[in-house]
């Protein structure tokens, strides 16, 4: 059940996801991306050597933002970001 | 670090900040899935849907609090308090089948992140109520008491400071050493009350009963309960005799002496037991008159003679004294008794003169001197003292005396 105080972190989700992707230049899909791959290292933390590889590539994080091992709360981030990301395309909120 | 990173990096701590507030609502099933994999990583295999649950709210809270800036202690309470209300509030709707919560486990966690809570969590933590709050929220100052979700927040901050600001290294510390445990005894504790809560009295009895039976069966030699009251003696190497005495069980008894029962049937021609009431009547008789003696009086009562033979009393006979207290005996009638009273010769007969008589010249007139023991009685004659027998012909001295005195 959404709240008033949910939707005020919402809004201020996608506010500050929208200054996000203007402020580093990546496009919503690249960040839908890695929120996908984030939530694949959560399942299989192998992954997270390319999720990192491909994180830093994409220039959404700078190289020693990451550990070398599994940074689940940064993955928790790219997850939540894509997801949010990904509602705010379908609602065109935000454009590709 | 370029311009560019740094931009790159203060954007992200700020959307990061944003996003880890939201992860409940955006995407709830991520909070266990973090957990998971953060417990499998330190070790912690097929962790409970709750303690992931915990431990993945623990982490996103604690990473959120320090994304909003605030210190790691206070971002490490947060995530501890966190987790704990999580697994807590995933534990009330499994125990209780109540989707109160709601009905993923990550929801409740969600719901907790969501509402503005960590807000709230963050400031009980830094006026220490944390363990009390818990506790509170458990039901049980049991709970507060002997865990303290502080313990793990100190146990981060220690790791944390030791490992040179590692912040995973801290959260891992606090989550596995700490808030695991802590979890899984809040969980214990509030299973089992809220499990008794719907049980009777009687059930819950049985409940416990059965926890012991399966105790005992899980754990043989596991003491179930207290023993009763005794008082054992340690005697050192020497043991002593133990008797174990216990009551016969039910089952077959040796030397039980045979019984036949008698089933006496009563005829149904058979009398009643009890008789019926008879009633006996009766004329009553005329009462007699008062003060009449029951014996008839004549005038005049017969003749009575009465006979007997007078009995002769000797003059000279001693009347013994009757003693005063001596009782008087009845008169007995005895036949008369003839007394012989005692009679003594004191004289010479006239007739008898003896030639000393006329030697001594003595008148015959006067009378002889003489002992009366040899007066007409032959020699030797002695008059028996005994009065109305025969006299003896004995010689004594005296007599003998006599004899020759007298010549005879």
């Amino acid at each position: 059940m959404a709240t008033k105080s949910s939707n005020k972190q919402m809004f201020e989700a996608k506010q500050g996801i929208k200054e996000y992707l203007a402020s580093v230049g990546v496009s919503p899909e690249a960040l839908v991306k890695v929120g996908q791959m984030a939530d694949a290292v959560i399942k299989d933390r192998t992954l997270y050597p390319v999720f990192k590889e491909q994180a830093v590539a994409s220039k959404l994080v700078e190289p020693d933002e990451l550990d070398m091992k599994v940074d689940y709360p940064s993955l928790a981030v790219f997850s939540t970001l894509g997801k949010i990301t990904e509602q705010m395309l379908a609602s065109r909120e935000i454009g590709a | 670090m370029g311009k560019f990173w740094r931009k790159v990096k203060s954007a992200f701590k700020k959307v990061a900040a944003v996003a880890l507030v939201v992860v409940a609502i955006v995407n709830p099933a991520l909070i266990p899935a973090i957990g998971n994999s953060i417990l499998t990583t330190v070790g912690v295999a097929a962790p409970s849907a709750a303690a992931a649950t915990a431990a993945g709210s623990a982490a996103i809270t604690t990473a959120s609090s320090l994304a909003q800036g605030n210190s790691l202690e206070d971002s490490l309470k947060a995530g501890a308090v966190s987790g704990v209300t999580a697994y807590v509030g995933i534990s009330t709707a499994t125990s209780t089948g109540s989707a109160a919560i709601g009905s993923a486990a990550g929801s409740a966690a969600g719901t907790v992140v969501a509402g503005g809570r960590p807000e709230d969590i963050i400031r009980n933590a830094v006026s220490g109520g944390i363990g009390a709050g818990v506790g509170d929220a458990v039901g049980s100052t049991e709970f507060g008491k002997t865990t303290g979700v502080g313990t793990a927040a100190g146990k981060g901050v220690g790791t944390f400071i030791a490992t040179g600001g590692d912040v995973k290294k801290a959260i891992d510390v606090a989550v596995n050493t700490q808030l695991i445990d802590l979890a899984n005894v809040g969980y214990d504790i509030y299973k089992d009350k809220a499990y008794k809560a719907t049980l009777s009295p009687e059930q819950q009895a049985a409940a416990d009963a059965q926890k012991l039976v399966d105790t005992s069966k899980a754990q043989p030699g596991t003491q179930l309960a207290d023993a009763g009251t005794g008082t054992m003696t340690d005697a050192g190497n020497q043991l002593g005799e133990i008797r174990v005495t216990a009551g016969r069980e039910a089952g077959a008894v040796e030397n039980v002496l045979p019984y036949t029962s008698t089933t006496v049937t009563k005829p149904s021609s058979a009398p009643a037991d009890t008789l019926p009431e008879v009633k006996v009547t009766a004329q009553r008789e005329p009462a007699a008159p008062e003060n009449v003696l029951p014996f008839t009086v004549t005038d005049s009562l017969p003749e009575v003679k009465v006979t007997g033979q007078r009995e002769i009393v000797e003059e000279n006979q001693p009347i013994p004294e009757k003693s005063a207290k001596e009782p008087e005996k009845p008169a007995e009638q005895t036949p008369a008794k003839t007394i012989y009273p005692s009679m003594y010769f004191t004289g010479v007969s006239p007739t008898a003169r003896t030639p000393l008589n006329e030697g001594l010249n003595l008148s015959s007139a006067a009378p002889l001197p003489t002992t009366g023991l040899t007066s007409s009685r032959g020699a030797g004659e002695i008059e028996s003292k005994e009065s109305g027998k025969k006299r003896q012909s004995v010689w004594n001295e005296e007599s003998l005396r006599l004899k020759d005195a007298l010549g005879l």
